[in-house]
């Protein structure tokens, strides 16, 4: 997996006006019929088990639907123009892998795109210009308060985003409680 | 077959939702749609004096009138649907109802407010967020009025200044 993520080369790339890399897209490497992006629904990825939980969600939506493909949106806090020439691509790929192993393995075309910022209007951002069907997030299940205190990127993509937004929620583990 | 429960208050934000079901209809046919009102309870006060049948039917008739555009939607396209009532809190209602029906997704159209108008005025969607672990799709409905949007900025802005000013003094 490691050795084939080395390899990888973006298909499209985006600079912003200082010459810095801000987003790189890749497809997926294996063989298969990609569906256009308006068909696609797009998910969130932060290499989380609560991303994940998502992934299976939109999975099984994209399957009901018989579309076999899925935009991954993943996306990193800012990187100084030299660092983001190679961190961006490296940070991308490691945090999506299990989400681009799980898709490979069950059939399933991805695009990868890998954005810098903030989370919530860059994955906003990305829906509206892919016009994708809408964006799959998971929410780790916090209470009001919490949210509030910690900032919860779901609740500001459903209140910025103007499409849909499916919103996955992981059964709470009591363990995480304890964390919080 | 995916079963999706849809609320449905008879508000232009609800009619979001129904749409959204509809072009996900028109992709997949597989779909069991279920439309959900949910009417507040009376107040013992008024059910202390009033039989039980006539409050059923006063609740039937407030949610006829709330289904009304939703079902004309659906009916103009053929799509089948089933129609349902439940009395209580809206969250909870939603909540449960999608737990003892196990839906696979609750359709629900959202206000677009900002995080402060929120605080004060609340969200059934995160709400139901809160109650259920079944997935939500949350559908951006209108942006928030004008009112609202400077009003109760206005409001509370003012309300803490008075505050500081009391304070001060």
């Amino acid at each position: 997996m490691l050795d084939a993520d080395t390899h990888s080369v973006p298909t499209g790339e985006r600079r912003d006006e200082y010459g810095r890399r801000i987003a790189l897209t890749f497809d997926s490497t294996l063989m298969r019929p990609i569906a256009p992006p308006a068909d696609c629904w797009c998910v969130a990825i932060d290499g989380s088990r609560h991303s994940m939980h998502a992934l299976t969600e939109a999975m099984q939506l994209a399957t009901e639907s018989g579309v076999y493909t899925l935009d991954l949106g993943t996306v990193h806090h800012w990187l100084s123009p030299e660092a983001a020439e190679t961190e961006l691509a490296r940070r991308g790929l490691a945090t999506s892998a299990d989400a681009r192993a799980l898709l490979d393995s069950r059939g399933f075309a991805w695009r990868l795109h890998v954005l810098m910022g903030e989370p919530a209007p860059r994955l906003v951002e990305l829906t509206e210009a892919l016009g994708s069907r809408g964006i799959v997030v998971g929410a780790r299940g916090l209470s009001a308060v919490e949210g509030l205190l910690l900032g919860s990127v779901a609740q500001q993509i459903i209140h910025n985003a103007r499409g849909a937004v499916l919103i996955a929620r992981t059964p709470a583990a009591p363990e995480e409680k304890v964390a919080c | 077959m995916l079963k999706v429960l849809v609320p449905v208050d008879g508000s232009s934000n609800s009619l979001h939702a129904v749409r959204h079901v509809l072009s996900e209809f028109r992709r997949n046919p597989a779909i069991d749609i279920h439309l959900l009102n949910v009417q507040p309870p009376f107040s013992s006060y008024v059910t202390r004096w009033i039989d039980r049948k006539t409050i059923n039917e006063a609740h039937l008739e407030a949610s006829e009138l709330a289904l009304r555009p939703a079902r004309q939607m659906l009916d103009e396209v053929c799509v089948p649907y089933s129609v349902h009532l439940a009395v209580g809190g809206k969250a909870s209602s939603i909540a449960e109802f999608a737990r003892q029906f196990r839906c696979d997704h609750i359709v629900i159209g959202t206000a677009r407010k900002n995080s402060l108008i929120r605080t004060i005025e609340g969200s059934v969607t995160n709400k139901v967020l809160e109650l259920t672990t079944v997935p939500v799709i949350a559908v951006a409905g209108d942006p928030p009025s004008t009112w609202e949007r400077y009003g109760i900025q206005l409001g509370v802005g003012g309300g803490l200044a008075c505050l500081v000013v009391a304070a001060l003094e």
